[in-house]
């Protein structure tokens, strides 16, 4: 198998041949250090590199595995982790001069539960600065560059994430999502990119953005890949409050038939995901319906309650918990902050507290409202990720900030799954993101759509020209 | 208005014990009528009986099938 053969295996068909032990992972390991070396002084994708923990990972998962000890679909995988995931002895920034020197002396909950699954850390990924923004420009590590289109951002938060899957440096990836920051990145990029339920997933030695809506979650190639990663960090964690006991499934169960969606309805929104969007995402849209009637799902149009003013909500929660996190620096030394983060977290100044418990009272009355007139009608919900495609890497931030999450940030409010994976591509062959969303704790039933999806187009499988 | 403004963020951020220098008070006078928007539209829902939300969403058992 040539180099570029396995720079564009997925994760399951990684993981296949490896379980056979038709691949080694230090020949898979050693290949996505190629490419890496390769591209990311163009791309800005990593951070930080741990070539020698990677290769000797890789040479310890290889013998085990070849001693009978295969643990999984994971072992012997190269990953990467956002840099804003705990990862012990390794430098962890969250993209920031701030933390630029900070080396946790623990593993964040997921990071600990990945390399028990036995994956191959290849090392951490570029980001927006401490998570805080869509596009992926970051001051102090280079903006990372969309390997579709160079002049193009990723998209953000987690930039690097989607820069690394997309261009084949690695299998799998982990991202954060507060407003969109896994799905904007997983749609520029032309990948997957699931944010799971609030609760699902342990944030415990993740930095965080905003309490009440920050998501840890998979980005990858496709769906089923996606399913793998979750596999492995979902559940309770006891040192986390933010983490829920709901059981966890099998969601491997739920890709098992892809062929069709019969039984499922599919809500198609009646308001707010078509207004002013790109007419290339919309024409991708309309064909994303019909894929969907040949999948034999039930289509659906539905109107959602409270969704305009949802953005607002979102503002006004995000915002002053950011300010209450990085107030003591932003008093010390704001000149360490590059300008649109600094001036994004004075904004929170500018929020009374009434607005606060209104925007807590609107979610409260959104999940009520979406439970009952929208979930009780319809199993999943079909809309553009992102209203437009990849901005230039000199479009203003403000303007491409608003464009960017103002489709993926309600779902944050709401806390219910959304996962974003390609439907298409523009004429200038940008990536076009849909976005599946579904149940609170119903991430297998938002996946079997992706996986079905997936079966039924090869968007997904297009490779960037690098 | 802009004066206004300036003294609105000015008086912000002197409540929360984070002055700013002029360039950022500037900055953020820009940017106030944005978030004041949004202010008004949360301010202008019905609530009813709605409390804060919960840390969790609805468990499963709550969710139509």
């Amino acid at each position: 198998m040539t180099t570029t053969d396995l720079n564009r295996l997925t994760l399951t068909e990684a993981a296949e041949l490896i379980g056979k032990r038709k691949l080694s992972p230090v020949e898979l390991t050693e290949a996505c250090l190629r490419r890496i070396g390769s591209l990311d002084a163009r791309l800005h994708a990593f951070i930080t590199v741990t070539r020698e923990e990677a290769l000797a990972g890789a040479q310890q998962a290889a013998g085990a595995i070849a001693g009978g000890n295969y643990k999984g679909p994971l072992h012997g995988i190269p990953f990467a982790l956002k840099d804003l995931f705990d990862t012990a002895g390794v430098r962890t920034t969250a993209g920031s001069r701030i933390q630029a020197d900070r080396v946790p002396a623990e593993d964040a909950t997921v990071t600990a539960r990945l390399k028990a699954a036995g994956v191959v850390t290849l090392g951490k990924l570029n980001m927006h600065e401490f998570a805080f923004g869509a596009t992926g420009v970051n001051p102090h590590y280079g903006a990372a560059q969309n390997p579709w289109d160079t002049s193009r951002v990723t998209g953000g938060s987690s930039s690097g994430s989607g820069v690394a899957v997309a261009a084949g440096m690695t299998l799998g990836a982990l991202g954060t999502d507060t407003g969109g920051s896994i799905r904007i990145p997983a749609a520029l990029c032309g990948i997957t990119g699931l944010k799971p339920t609030f609760g699902r997933v342990s944030r415990r030695g993740v930095f965080p953005l905003s309490w009440a809506l920050d998501h840890v979650g998979p980005m990858a190639r496709t769906a089923a890949d996606a399913a793998v990663i979750l596999q492995a960090i979902a559940g309770h964690d006891p040192l986390d409050p933010s983490s829920s006991e709901e059981p966890v499934p099998q969601y491997h169960r739920d890709l098992e038939d892809p062929r069709n969606l019969k039984r499922v309805r599919v809500g198609v929104p009646a308001n707010y995901f078509f207004d002013n969007i790109d007419p290339e995402i919309m024409d991708a849209m309309r064909a994303v319906g019909a894929v969907f009637e040949g999948l034999k799902a039930e289509l659906v149009e539905v109107a959602l309650p409270l969704i305009q003013e949802a953005g607002a909500a979102v503002s006004a929660i995000m915002l002053p918990e950011a300010l209450a996190i990085h107030r003591r620096w932003l008093s010390e030394r704001p000149e360490d902050y590059g300008d649109d983060v600094r001036g994004r977290l004075e904004m929170g100044l500018a929020f009374p507290a009434v607005s606060y418990v209104e925007a807590q009272r609107f979610r409260s009355l959104m999940v009520q409202q979406w439970r009952d007139h929208v979930f009780d009608r319809v199993d999943l919900l079909l809309t553009p990720t992102v209203a437009i495609p990849a901005p230039s890497l000199g479009d203003g931030d403000l303007q491409a900030t608003v464009s960017l999450i103002r489709f993926t940030n309600p779902f944050n409010l709401l806390g219910v799954p959304a996962v974003s994976v390609p439907c298409g591509f523009t004429a200038n062959g940008l990536p076009i993101g849909l976005q599946i969303a579904g149940r609170w704790w119903e991430e297998g039933t938002v996946l079997r759509a992706a996986n079905a999806y997936q079966h039924a187009t090869d968007w997904h499988t297009r490779t960037p020209p690098l | 208005m802009q004066d206004d403004a300036r003294e609105t963020v000015r008086k912000l951020a002197a409540q929360a014990s984070l002055p700013l220098p002029a360039d950022r008070l500037d900055s953020l006078a820009v940017t106030l009528p944005v978030i004041q928007a949004g202010i008004a539209a949360l301010a202008a829902v019905d609530y009813g009986n709605a409390e804060p939300a919960d840390r969790f969403p609805p468990p499963p058992r709550e969710t139509p099938a």
